[in-house]
């Protein structure tokens, strides 16, 4: 989908995973440093990284680390934005389940039961989703490419 | 013997202190209180260690009721 010159919004796809990831990690941490997955798992933010990895190649749908479910702005056959939204519940699952399934399923025992200890902290601040609401998480555009309208394009592509 | 869906009700009961639970093959986290989220992983590793079986993404991302669950189950201890 050609939206204004130069700019080419598309699926995300196989290709895109190491940026899909890195839109993961800018949106979590905003202005700062911190990976709130890191201090809840007990992680550092390479093997963060790996984990997610691990997670989109599954392409389980409908969920925040779900590859199918994020858009990706080109700019010159260069990834240049990306963003993740999914229709909450869509398969009959929460997407919160699925999210710590499949943190579950690629941390080791003992960051799960690290996290336990912060479980009552998450459940505070975690986002409560209706089912059947489209759910908007992660966007992130590189810098150079900011002010130009292509979140925009992206959220209404 | 116990069956599959009393090992499950046995674990969940423990692990959500509700001493008095029934589950039913068509309980899911909507209509176990207690059963989320957060709970998730710890009730499922129960069963895994319990079971000596483990499961993968797939198969967590395919489980929306207990009847899920207890084929699962079934299916790995073939």
């Amino acid at each position: 989908m050609e939206i204004q010159t130069g700019i080419q919004i598309r699926n995300a796809v196989d290709s895109d995973i190491e940026f899909i990831i890195e839109t993961i990690i800018r949106a979590e941490t905003g202005n700062g440093n911190s990976i709130s997955y890191c201090k809840l798992f007990n992680i550092n933010e390479p093997e963060f990284r790996s984990v997610l990895k691990k997670i989109l190649e599954e392409k389980i749908c409908n969920f925040e680390f779900s590859l199918a479910d994020f858009k990706v702005a080109v700019s010159n056959g260069t990834s240049v934005a990306a963003y993740g939204a999914w229709l909450e519940g869509k398969e009959g699952i929460s997407s919160g389940i699925l999210k710590i399934s499949a943190l579950k399923t690629f941390l080791g025992k003992e960051n799960i039961a690290y996290y336990k200890q912060y479980a009552p902290v998450a459940d505070e601040i975690s986002i409560r989703r209706q089912p059947g609401t489209i759910q908007f998480e992660s966007i992130y555009i590189v810098e150079e490419f900011r002010g130009k309208n292509i979140g925009k394009m992206l959220v209404q592509a | 013997m116990q069956t599959t869906i009393e090992l499950i009700t046995e674990i969940f009961a423990i692990l959500l202190k509700r001493p008095a639970l029934k589950l039913e093959m068509s309980d899911s986290p909507d209509t176990v209180a207690g059963w989320d989220s957060l709970t998730h992983p710890e009730l499922i590793t129960a069963i895994e260690e319990k079971l000596n079986i483990d499961f993968d993404f797939k198969e967590l991302a395919s489980i929306r009721t207990i009847a899920d669950l207890v084929s699962l189950i079934e299916l790995k201890r073939k």
